[in-house]
């Protein structure tokens, strides 16, 4: 299931103009792939932002470009309130395309219980899917982490039936270790004052007898 | 101890504008959740710090924390009661230049309440209004 997009196609470059159609509720984007010209579109942001919301990541465009595409790339504001840009990949149902979804944790691990701290460090891995079958994210499952113990790529539970993991499955994803001791720097162990590129000690003291 | 840079090219700096919105450092990528700053300021090394402290005792070793800014700005001053002239001051002390939507802190490896709780402490320190935000 996916959700349509009605594009009109975009014959303007240029910063000011795209402020003015952001301005009435319109979004510049660019629709490519497949070897065929790339295309400037209009985009209504509203729909964008639907489909944003209901999770698709595969669009049926209608008007200016047409066909199933993907979302490639969105561009937010500094804030995350205004969409900026989008760009589409044009895709086919029977190809498979490279994304990168995020990792997420679930559960609770015992190696917590056990005085341990989880350090989650890898957040996306990049998998090759159908582009219809590409998941909002994929989950590693903490309830067997114990203490000093990790999990790898390769533990991830939900993985998609034909999807496969570029990343290396081996990649450590999630630790449990023991806390790191805080460490109390001593006051005043550092220089009072950077050192200066360029300066010679001869220059300092002049500069102090002045 | 304060941040301070370990090298630099010129002991003073001019005061400089902040003029719009990060276009960097605008995104939370170490932790899970992040301090965004909603307004231009200067944040000194001793907030940066005070910040520090705040947020690493009520987190004691659970989570991560990650300082998301580094002071590479000297501030100077000159001393009370001189008469004008005679130059510019000498440093008081480093800042960092924040523009709106720069990310000051990140956390990782704690709860959501925890961490909402953890980032409330340390906007409490911060001479600019802040956000948390969330990855993603």
């Amino acid at each position: 299931m996916s959700d349509t997009l009605q594009v009109e196609k975009r014959d303007f470059k240029g910063k000011r103009r795209n402020h003015r159609l952001r301005l009435e509720g319109k979004l510049p984007g660019i629709v490519y792939g497949h070897g065929e010209e790339p295309v400037s579109v209009i985009v209504p942001a509203d729909q964008l932002r639907a489909t944003i919301r209901h999770g698709h990541k595969v669009v049926e465009l209608q008007g200016a470009a047409t066909g199933q595409a993907l979302l490639q790339n969105v561009e937010w504001d500094t804030f995350q309130q205004h969409l900026i840009h989008v760009d589409l990949l044009r895709v086919d149902a029977s190809e498979r395309v490279e994304v990168e979804v995020p990792l997420l944790i679930r559960g609770e691990a015992p190696g917590e219980h056990e005085g341990g701290v989880v350090e989650h460090i890898i957040h996306h891995v990049e998998i090759e899917t159908s582009p219809l079958a590409i998941p909002d994210a994929l989950h590693l499952s903490l309830k067997n982490l114990h203490l000093n113990q990790t999990l790898t790529l390769a533990d991830i539970v939900d993985l998609p039936e034909g999807a496969k993991l570029i990343t290396d499955p081996k990649t450590v994803a999630v630790t449990c270790h023991e806390p790191a001791a805080e460490v109390e720097e001593e006051a005043g162990a550092g220089a009072a004052e950077p050192e200066v590129i360029g300066r010679k000690a001869a220059d300092d003291e002049e500069a102090e007898k002045k | 101890m304060a941040l301070m840079p370990k090298r630099v090219k010129h002991r003073k700096s001019q005061r400089g504008r902040i003029r719009g919105n990060a276009t960097r450092g605008n995104r939370v990528v170490f932790g899970e959740y992040g301090l965004q700053a909603e307004q231009g300021g200067w944040l000194s090394a001793q907030t940066i710090e005070a910040g520090r402290i705040a947020a690493q005792q009520y987190i004691r070793g659970e989570g991560k924390l990650y300082i998301r800014v580094f002071p590479q700005k000297s501030v100077t001053s000159i001393p009370l009661e001189t008469r004008m002239g005679k130059g510019k001051g000498e440093p008081e002390y480093w800042a960092a230049v924040i523009k709106p939507g720069t990310i000051l802190y990140e956390l990782s490896g704690v709860g959501e309440a925890a961490a909402k709780l953890c980032l409330a402490r340390l906007a409490h320190k911060m001479p600019v209004r802040v956000r948390m935000v969330k990855r993603g």
